[in-house]
C-alpha cells in the first residue's frame, strides 16, 4: 500500500494476483481464472496444470475444469504433446476494439480523469512530430478556472519539462539536443548546462520539473511514455498554476503520473496510442 | 504474497457465497457438466460482449444481451470489475473493457524477450517503404489474427489493427500459412473449402508451391481491391513457422515498389523476430 489510491490502483493492474476487497461477493472461479491468464502470460512459458495449481494455490480439479474452459474459449492453448498450457490469442481479438489507435487512451481515460479530478490538474499526452512535441489529447479537471492546451497544438521538440525529459531519453545525440534547445524561447531564460543538469536529474528519477520557466504562470511535471528504459517518443505531462501544489504533494503527483505513464505504454500499441 | 490473497478469497467467498472454488456448484447450473466452468464461460461471454460493443454498455444491456439474470450478471461483472478486467467507463453508469485486460492482450502478442527493439526496426521499415507491416499467427484451426503492426507515417496510409482474424487461407499470408505452415490435409482443405471453389483448388496448390519455393508471396489486389500485398514467414532456426509477416501498400505504390529490397529487409526482420521466440 502507497499514499496514493491511484498508485494502488495502478499496481494491482500490473499484479499477478487481484489484491480483492475481502468485504465484497466475488465468483472465485472467474478470479482464478484471471490469475491462471495472468501468470501463463507472465511467465510466456508452457505450464504444466499441476505446476499452475500449485503456484496459485488452486485445488487440482478446479485448475483442470478452468484450464480446459479457457481452452475451449480460444484464451489457453493446450499442447498434448507436452501436456502444457500457453496464452493463446483469444484476449488480443476480445480486446481489438481497444488494440487500435485510441484503445490504449480510452482504456486509462478514467483513471487519468480522476487523477486530473483529484489533483486539479491538466493531464496532456505528447507525441513527437519532427522537430515538435504535438498534443495528442488532454485531460482537464472541469473547475471553474483551469490550464487548457489545445489538442493538435505543437511546441518546440525541447521546450518546458517534457523538453528535459525528451533530451533525457528521446534517443538524441548531443548535437541535436543543442540544435533543438536553441529553438526554445523561454519565459525565464535557462542556460544550456542547467538544461542538460535538469534533462540528468529527470533521467535518475524519471520525472522533470518546469517552475515558470518555460511558461510563467504554470508549473508542469513531466514524465516518459515508457515500460523500461527504451527510447521515447511521447511524453505525459501534469500543467498546474504556479504555486498550486506545495513539493511534497508535487512530487506525490510526478509518482502517480510515472504509474499512469507507464501504464499507458503497457497497453500502447506501436507508435499510435 | 499471491497464496495468501488467493486462500483469503477463497474463504472470504466460501463464506459469504456457499461456492466452492471447484466451480462445481457452476458445473450444477450449467448441465454441462466436466466440460465448462460455467462462471468462467459467462465471465468470458461477458468480455467478448463488451469487446465488440461499440460503446460502454449498461448492466441491464450486458445480462439482456449476455442471456443472464440481473443476479447473476451483477455478480460477474463486479468480480470482473474487482479483478480489473473490467473497468466502468467515464459515462455513466457503463462498463467496458478494463486497462488489466488489454494490457494482457497486448503483452500477450509479444515473444518472450525485448522487443522494442524489433518494434523499432519495423517502424524504421515501414517509414522506408511507406508501408504498414502486421505480423499474423494462427489462430484456432481454421483462422489467422493480427498481432504487433506498425504503420509508416505518411498522412494517408493503411491501417491493420491487432486483433482481426482472417480465414487461414486468405491472401499472401494464407498462401504463407499453407507453403510453411505444416498443415494437416484436413486443415488444407477445411480452411481451402471456405475460400475457393474446387475449380481453383489447382491454381492454389500451385501458388502453394511457388510460395515454398521461392520463400514469400505477394497478392496484387486480389484480396482487397487497391491493394498490394508481400508476405515472408517467420520461421525458427528449426524451420518451425511462429508468424507470417505482411507488407501492404497501396496497389499504385506496390507497382513501382523495389520489391526485392523489401523482401531482403522483410526477411532480415524475420530473423529478428524468430530470435525471440523460444524453441
Amino acid at each position: 500500500m502507497t499514499d496514493s489510491p491511484l498508485i494502488d490502483q495502478i499496481e494491482s493492474i500490473f499484479e499477478a494476483v487481484a489484491d480483492l476487497d475481502a468485504d465484497r461477493k466475488h465468483i472465485n472461479a472467474v478470479v482464478a481464472a484471471a490469475n491462471i491468464i495472468e501468470v501463463l502470460c507472465a511467465t510466456k512459458t508452457p505450464m504444466r496444470m499441476t505446476a499452475l495449481s500449485r503456484e496459485l494455490d488452486i485445488a487440482p480439479s478446479s485448475c483442470f475444469n478452468i484450464l480446459r474452459t479457457l481452452t475451449q474459449e480460444g484464451i489457453v492453448r493446450f499442447d498434448r504433446k507436452g501436456k502444457t498450457y500457453a496464452i493463446d490469442l483469444g484476449l488480443v481479438a476480445i480486446a481489438r476494439s481497444y488494440l487500435n489507435p485510441g484503445g490504449s487512451l480510452r482504456v486509462v481515460g478514467p483513471l487519468i480523469e480522476e487523477f486530473a479530478r483529484q489533483r486539479e490538474i491538466t493531464v496532456v499526452v505528447w507525441k513527437r512530430t519532427g522537430h515538435h512535441m504535438m498534443v495528442v489529447t488532454y485531460f482537464d479537471n472541469g473547475s471553474a478556472v483551469r490550464v487548457h492546451i489545445e489538442p493538435g497544438a505543437r511546441f518546440p521538440l525541447l521546450a518546458g519539462a517534457m523538453g528535459r525529459v525528451m533530451a533525457a531519453r528521446g534517443g538524441l545525440s548531443t548535437r541535436e539536443i543543442k540544435q533543438y534547445f536553441a529553438r526554445v524561447k523561454w519565459d525565464k531564460p535557462i542556460s544550456f548546462d542547467e538544461f542538460i543538469a535538469d534533462a540528468e536529474a529527470a533521467r535518475e528519477r524519471g520525472y522533470s520539473y518546469d517552475s515558470g520557466m518555460f511558461n510563467s504562470g504554470i508549473q508542469t511535471i513531466s514524465t516518459a511514455i515508457a515500460q523500461g528504459d527504451e527510447d521515447v517518443d511521447a511524453v505525459l505531462s501534469a500543467t498546474m498554476f504556479a504555486g498550486q501544489h506545495d513539493r511534497k504533494t508535487a512530487e506525490i503527483i510526478a509518482s502517480e503520473l510515472g504509474h499512469l505513464a507507464k501504464l499507458i505504454a503497457s497497453v500502447r500499441i506501436g507508435r499510435s496510442f | 504474497m499471491a497464496k495468501k490473497q488467493i486462500k483469503a478469497a477463497e474463504n472470504d467467498s466460501t463464506a459469504e457465497t456457499g461456492a466452492d472454488l471447484s466451480g462445481s456448484s457452476d458445473r450444477a447450473d450449467s448441465g454441462e457438466q466436466q466440460v465448462k466452468v460455467a462462471s468462467v464461460a459467462k465471465a468470458i461471454s461477458i468480455l467478448r460482449l463488451l469487446g465488440d460493443a461499440q460503446f460502454p454498455l449498461t448492466m441491464t444491456e450486458i445480462a439482456r444481451d449476455a442471456g443472464l439474470t440481473p443476479s447473476s450478471c451483477h455478480d460477474l461483472v463486479s468480480t470482473l470489475v474487482q479483478i480489473g478486467l473490467v473497468q466502468q467507463s467515464s459515462v455513466g453508469k457503463c462498463y467496458e473493457l478494463g486497462a488489466r485486460l488489454v494490457r494482457i492482450a497486448r503483452s500477450s502478442m509479444t515473444p518472450r524477450g525485448d522487443f522494442s527493439s524489433v518494434q523499432r526496426q519495423m517502424n524504421l521499415i515501414a517509414d522506408k517503404y511507406d508501408v504498414n507491416i502486421s505480423l499474423f499467427k494462427r489462430f484456432g484451426h481454421h483462422s489467422y489474427i493480427s498481432t504487433q503492426v506498425s504503420e509508416g507515417s505518411a498522412p494517408i496510409r493503411i491501417r491493420i489493427s491487432p486483433g482481426q482474424v482472417f480465414p487461414l487461407l486468405q491472401g499472401a499470408v494464407g498462401l504463407c500459412f499453407a507453403a510453411f505452415g505444416k498443415l494437416t490435409p484436413a486443415e488444407l482443405q477445411g480452411a481451402g473449402s471456405a475460400l475457393t471453389t474446387s475449380g481453383r483448388q489447382k491454381k492454389l496448390d500451385h501458388e502453394i508451391e511457388q510460395t515454398a519455393q521461392r520463400g514469400w508471396a505477394a497478392d496484387r489486389g486480389r484480396m482487397q481491391p487497391g491493394v498490394g500485398t508481400i508476405a515472408v514467414p517467420v520461421r525458427r532456426p528449426d524451420g518451425v513457422l511462429v508468424s507470417v509477416m505482411e507488407l501492404v501498400t497501396f496497389q499504385n505504390k506496390f507497382d513501382q515498389a523495389p520489391i526485392e529490397a523489401i523482401i531482403q529487409d522483410a526477411q532480415a526482420l524475420a530473423e529478428q523476430i524468430a530470435s525471440l521466440e523460444r524453441s
